[in-house]
This record gives structure tokens, C-alpha cells and sequence, in this order.
């Protein structure tokens, strides 16, 4: 097993920005009290996150590197709204699957 | 643990296996990308193991294979993960109160969906006299039991990665099953307005902003998100969209 420095001290420079990231202003303790309005925003921090993750997934080619490669033809597009609406009438997850991928699948062939 | 304490972990615990196919279908596709990267056998599995953070680490394989100086990449993780300084400020007005090691633990873990549900759950922080009070740590066993299932469900699935991504062929296009298998966890939040409002913008933003240097794009659109969702909200306070 070939040993290389450089990859070792990333993966530890990644771990710790990973805890010091996550722990940011938790590390602070009861020195820093954060403001009510504050967290009234952070609210909608989560969900915008996971959103601003999703979203380019299924409107964006996988290579892109920006939104001028946004075009109708993409299958993920297609397969993401089916996904969403067969959700929302179905509430299940294995439907959602299903039904997501038989349309992007479909539209893989077809666009 | 006390049996209290040991009640409420393994609700936390049950409450994300309910998100088992998502995590699992994101680790295995994280896993496939680290396997098809430059990287050894042996350094996935570690980036896997330590590292527990997925966009970055997705985002530092091109980086690696161009051979980019360490310090770079570095910075690159850290703008990646701007998201959880932000929600590290939700965790703090919960947690602040605890031994320092105990908060660094617990900031380390708490992935996206952990947060995610542990805030859905807890919307209210405790005053500063309540977390003194709170010796039993309840809310921090029901987050440590959430944590431990997201932990062991994604390095199952990116291990399995690792391990058998030349057996999966591309043509599944399972990185999209990914993309789906998140759709069911979002859609159930979108039940208030505000709530869409702030989800259609951060969706829009990210997108058109897709460009930006070190996923910046999330950053922005959780900022903007924030704003529409402010001016929408018409729910009395406290309530978590």
C-alpha cells in the first residue's frame, strides 16, 4: 500500500473543517447568546439548503458548470416533476422512485 | 444512559431510519464518485470514515485528480460548508450549555438531515435558566440517536460505493434516484406558503447561480430563501416551515 502524505494531510484537514464548520458557533458556548431574530431567519436555513443541493440535480445537466446549459431536453427535468407529483398523490417513497425513474428513463430514450 | 435517556435515543434513531433509502442511495453514489476519482482504495475509505461530509468531499475529487495544493482544496471544503455555520448558530442556542468536547462532537455530527429533523422537532430554544435545568440532556440523546443512524446508514451505502462501483454500470443513472429519493423528504415541508415561497426561490437561485466558485450558489440561496420566507411568513412565531 502506497502512502502519499499530501492525500493523508487532506484527509485530516477535511475532517477538522468538517468539525470546525459544523461546530462554528457552537464551539463559542454561553460566551456568544445568538439574537431572536436570528433564529426566527435560520428557520428556513435547512430546507433552503437541501433545496439549493436538489434543484441543480434535476435542472442541470450533471457536467455543467452554469445555468446557460439549462435546456428542456434533459430527461432529469422530466423525471424530477413526475417524481414530485407522484408524491404528492402517493406519499410513498418507493413510488416516488418508481415513477421518477420509469419517466427519466423514458425520456432518456425519447428527448 | 439512563432508560429515559435510552427511550428518547432510540426514538431519534427510528425517526431517521425513516430516511434510509435517501441516505443510503446519496452515500452509494458518493462512494461510486470517490471509487471512479484518483483516490486509493484505502484514502476513500478513510475520506469516507472521517471526512462525513458529502458535497464537500464531491466536490474536492476534481480538485485532488488536478492536483491542487492541499491548502486549497482546504478552502475550497470550508466555502462548501458555509451551510453548517449556519445551522451551527440553531445548535448553539440549544446546546451552548454543554462541556466543550461534548458541543465539538456534536457540531461534527450533525449532518444536514439531523439537523434538519431535530429542528423540525425543537423549533423553540431553551432560555438559558431551562438549560441549566436540564439534566437529563433529552434533546441531545434524541439528536445523538439521530446522528448515529445517518452515520451508519451513509457509510453503508458509501462504502458499498467504494467497494463495488465497477459492478454498477452509469446507465442506472442512479445519482438521479439520489436527486428523488430527496424529493420525498422535501416535499412534506412545503405545507405552508411561506414555506413555498422559500423554497421556489432557493430552488431558482440555486440554479441560476449555479456558476459561482466553491458552491457558493447554496449559500446565496439560503440567504434569499430567508428573505422571501420572512416577508411571506404570516404563521405566529416560533413554528419551524
Amino acid at each position: 500500500m502506497e502512502f502519499n502524505t499530501n492525500i493523508f494531510l487532506l484527509i485530516l484537514g477535511m475532517s477538522l473543517v468538517t468539525a470546525w464548520t459544523r461546530s462554528f458557533f457552537l464551539i463559542l458556548g454561553e460566551r456568544v447568546k445568538v439574537a431572536a431574530w436570528v433564529l426566527e431567519a435560520i428557520r428556513f436555513a435547512p430546507l433552503a439548503a437541501m433545496i439549493a443541493i436538489l434543484a441543480p440535480e434535476i435542472f442541470l445537466p450533471a457536467s455543467a458548470s452554469s445555468v446557460s446549459e439549462f435546456n428542456l431536453r434533459l430527461p432529469n427535468i422530466w423525471g424530477g416533476i413526475a417524481a414530485i407529483i407522484a408524491f404528492y398523490l402517493t406519499k410513498k417513497m418507493l413510488s416516488t422512485l418508481v415513477i421518477g425513474m420509469a419517466v427519466f428513463t423514458a425520456a432518456r430514450f425519447w428527448l | 444512559m439512563t432508560p429515559e435517556q435510552k427511550t428518547v435515543f432510540i426514538d431519534g434513531a427510528r425517526e431517521m431510519s425513516r430516511s434510509c433509502v435517501t441516505i443510503l442511495t446519496w452515500g452509494l453514489v458518493t462512494g461510486i464518485a470517490m471509487a471512479k476519482s484518483t483516490l486509493t482504495l484505502y484514502e476513500a475509505l478513510a475520506m469516507s470514515l472521517f471526512v462525513y461530509a458529502g458535497v464537500s468531499q464531491l466536490a474536492a475529487l476534481p480538485l485532488i485528480a488536478a492536483g491542487l495544493p492541499v491548502w486549497m482544496i482546504l478552502v475550497t471544503s470550508f466555502m462548501v460548508n458555509l451551510r453548517f455555520v449556519i445551522f451551527s448558530l440553531g445548535l448553539q442556542a440549544h446546546f451552548a450549555y454543554l462541556p466543550t468536547w461534548r458541543r465539538v462532537l456534536l457540531g461534527y455530527c450533525t449532518a444536514d438531515f439531523s439537523y434538519l429533523f431535530f429542528m423540525r422537532r425543537y423549533s423553540t430554544p431553551p432560555s438559558a435558566a431551562e438549560q441549566r435545568a436540564n439534566t437529563k440532556h433529552l434533546q441531545m440523546y434524541w439528536l445523538m440517536g439521530m446522528q448515529t443512524t445517518n452515520w451508519v446508514l451513509w457509510q453503508i451505502g458509501s462504502i458499498t460505493g467504494i467497494l463495488f462501483a465497477n459492478q454498477i454500470p452509469n446507465s442506472w443513472g442512479l445519482e438521479f434516484a439520489g436527486a428523488i429519493a430527496l424529493v420525498a423528504i422535501i416535499v412534506p415541508m412545503l405545507d405552508r406558503s411561506s414555506a413555498r415561497w422559500a423554497a421556489v426561490t432557493a430552488g431558482a437561485v440555486a440554479v441560476m447561480t449555479y456558476g459561482m466558485p466553491f458552491r457558493l450558489n447554496i449559500v446565496l440561496a439560503i440567504i434569499t430563501a430567508i428573505v422571501v420566507g420572512m416577508k411571506t411568513d404570516k404563521s405566529p412565531k416560533g413554528l419551524i416551515p
